[in-house]
């Protein structure tokens, strides 16, 4: 699901994205690429999810929102919205 | 005091990729209109026609409560569950994504267009486990009566989710005339024509309009053409 999602953000003009699998390797990525949004998708326990928040906390220009559906349908929809 | 929104049926957005002709209620895929994203926790009401033999290759999906229902043709579905099945026009499938599900869906006739209604409702609890379930409805039972379909409870009327909310169909003869009764506080009905003309609450409907009502319980029904049908899906209207 995350290669999906990795291809579909890449796909679109002027958006650049990375996909994670872990908290460790979304705080890298965080730090290294200062995103504009952070879609948080499934299978992130209630103890990792809180973990991250609270270290997205410490970028505030970083939009956190929750990715749902999985695919397409919603995922330019999420950012788009986020974005405006 | 009841509130309510009219999205006539040329409000809906538009995609024609040849073997899918779909409209979008509301905002979906890269049709994006800022004052049509949901109503409640219905996020997705997608009207699609796909060509014979055509179809939605193996995709991903999370956190979401998907329904298809079939309106004319027959729609073959597999999934990573194991599950593999052919739906038609009164059946009812649902498909709760959780964790994450992959499927496919595909016309099943090689030379016969499939009309099919798929809702999207945001889940009440995040990361369930997927599930899938369908069933197939006596079309009689929705004579001139609102027939539920879809509920948050296994042992109710119709296929159940992870969600408040309740799905009606029903078929009506002109002129005959009713009242839906809102299922839980806080949810409000999105009524959806499928075919014909009614009345809701005193506005005037069209084929594939929807109207959404809230903050009232009780919702006035008229069908004003012979076979006028209606899809009433009652959810709640706070994000969980």
């Amino acid at each position: 699901m995350a290669a999906i999602l990795h291809r579909l953000l890449n796909n679109k003009p002027g958006w650049k994205g990375f996909t994670a699998l872990t908290n460790t390797e979304a705080q890298q990525l965080t730090a290294d690429n200062k995103p504009q949004v952070v879609l948080l998708g499934s299978g992130i326990s209630t103890a990792e999810e809180r973990e991250l928040r609270t270290f997205f906390a410490g970028f505030p220009n970083v939009k956190v929102i929750q990715h749902y559906g999985g695919g397409s349908g919603l995922l330019y929809n999420e950012i788009q919205q986020v974005l405006s | 005091m009841a509130q309510s929104v009219l999205h006539k049926e040329n409000m809906r957005g538009h995609a024609n990729h040849g073997w899918l002709d779909a409209h979008h209620t509301f905002s979906f895929a890269n049709h994006y209109n800022p004052e049509m994203m949901n109503f409640g926790v219905l996020r997705v009401l997608n009207d699609d026609r796909v060509a014979g033999g055509r179809g939605f290759g193996t995709h991903p999906h999370d956190n979401m409560e998907i329904i298809t229902i079939p309106l004319t043709g027959s729609l073959a579905h597999q999934d990573s569950m194991g599950n593999s099945s052919v739906i038609k026009n009164g059946d009812i499938q649902v498909m709760s994504a959780g964790t994450g599900v992959y499927h496919s869906e595909y016309n099943a006739d090689p030379d016969t267009e499939v009309n099919l209604l798929q809702i999207w409702l945001f889940p009440n609890k995040k990361n369930v486990t997927p599930r899938y379930g369908q069933q197939t409805l006596d079309l009689n039972e929705r004579h001139n009566r609102f027939q539920q379909v879809l509920s948050p409870n296994a042992d109710d009327e119709g296929v159940w989710i992870h969600q408040d909310a309740w799905f009606s169909l029903g078929s009506f003869d002109a002129g005959f005339e009713t009242s839906y009764r809102i299922r839980k506080e806080g949810n409000g009905a999105y009524f959806f024509v499928i075919g014909g003309k009614v009345t809701v609450n005193g506005q005037e409907l069209d084929t594939r309009d929807g109207y959404g009502v809230w903050d009232t319980s009780e919702i006035s029904f008229k069908a004003e053409t012979a076979g006028a049908e209606v899809l009433i899906m009652d959810v709640p209207m706070q994000l969980q």
